[in-house]
């Protein structure tokens, strides 16, 4: 596994290749109910400034991708989930990222199932290299809204991490709010 | 008395927690879990996840998984791993534990705490 990470204007070809793969895994997999056009999801939130973080299998294909933002302008949980968290402020500050569209389907694997992969080797090592990659912004804590399962994976892994508030049921998908210190987790790897 | 921390810490005493009412808020089936197909496939145990919170302001959510064990005729649940929640408990100079400890006292609490019955009717069972 290959892991890339950088800016949409600095990744290039790679960026197209991610928009595409968030398609498959997000809305024909997922069924979530995302903005896409030409087999690309995309949203309010990929600027200019917007890093990324994707993963590419021994083929060189994508097989999984996080979106990292900083808090100090709007992002996924303030603008659109800020119910999430319990009714405190959304957080804004130079030292909190957010990181949303996280995923690791390998569609070159037999198992495809989105959830099951969300416990591989590839899922650690990619939020890991989130991690660090936010870690080199100045991030000191992650603020993520995700699927409920994704819990899991932050606790069987050893990430330093705990909710934001209640998970609910949007759209009939099961998502929540969670914190993720990236401090200890940037300096020494989990497991 | 409850507070909720900028860090989105629930801060308590586990004293006041044990005295706080949590209610249902919903379980579930694991939808991952591996299908059995094949010769010689084995009956894949049967997994879920469970969610409760307080109706106190700030919320308390807390959620586990759980496996079901089948004994006697009836199903019964167990819960499984370290429970997940918003919780960080205080000694009594209101310093905090520490998640490990928080983590390990909600462990404990699961051990006496009566989820199952409300849980098989949710997912009924």
């Amino acid at each position: 596994m290959n892991i890339v990470s950088g800016t949409a204007g600095s990744l290039t070809g790679t960026y197209q290749q991610v928009a595409s793969y968030r398609h498959k895994v997000f809305v024909e997999n997922l069924g979530w109910d995302l903005h896409s056009q030409d087999g690309h999801e995309q949203d309010q939130f990929d600027r200019p400034d917007t890093l990324y973080v994707a993963a590419r299998n021994d083929e060189g294909e994508i097989c999984g991708c996080a979106r990292l933002l900083p808090t100090t302008r709007p992002y996924l949980l303030s603008e659109v989930f800020p119910q999430l968290l319990n009714g405190a402020t959304p957080p804004n500050s130079a030292d909190i990222w957010e990181l949303s569209r996280f995923a690791t389907v390998d569609f070159n694997s037999p198992d495809r199932s989105p959830l099951r992969q969300m416990s591989s080797e590839t899922a650690i090592g990619l939020l890991q290299a989130s991690i660090d990659c936010a870690s080199k912004q100045g991030a000191k804590r992650l603020i993520t809204v995700s699927p409920l399962g994704i819990e899991r994976l932050l606790r069987n892994a050893g990430f330093k991490a705990h909710r934001a508030g209640p998970p609910m049921r949007i759209d009939g998908h099961l998502i929540f709010a969670c914190w993720i210190e990236v401090s200890d987790s940037a300096s020494s790897k989990p497991m | 008395m409850a507070v909720l921390s900028e860090d989105g810490y629930v801060r308590m005493t586990f004293e006041a927690f044990q005295q706080t009412e949590l209610v249902h808020l919903f379980s579930g089936m694991d939808e991952d879990r591996p299908s059995a197909n094949g010769i010689g496939a084995n009956l894949s145990a049967i997994t879920g996840y469970t969610e409760w919170i307080s109706n106190s302001v700030p919320a308390i959510t807390i959620g586990w998984d759980w496996k079901l064990a089948g004994g006697q005729g009836t199903a019964s649940l167990i819960h499984a791993g370290i429970p997940g929640s918003n919780l960080m408990f205080l000694d009594q100079h209101n310093h905090d534990l520490g998640p490990e400890r928080t983590r390990q006292l909600l462990v404990n609490w699961l051990d006496i705490f009566r989820w199952q019955s409300e849980t098989l009717r949710a997912l009924s069972i």
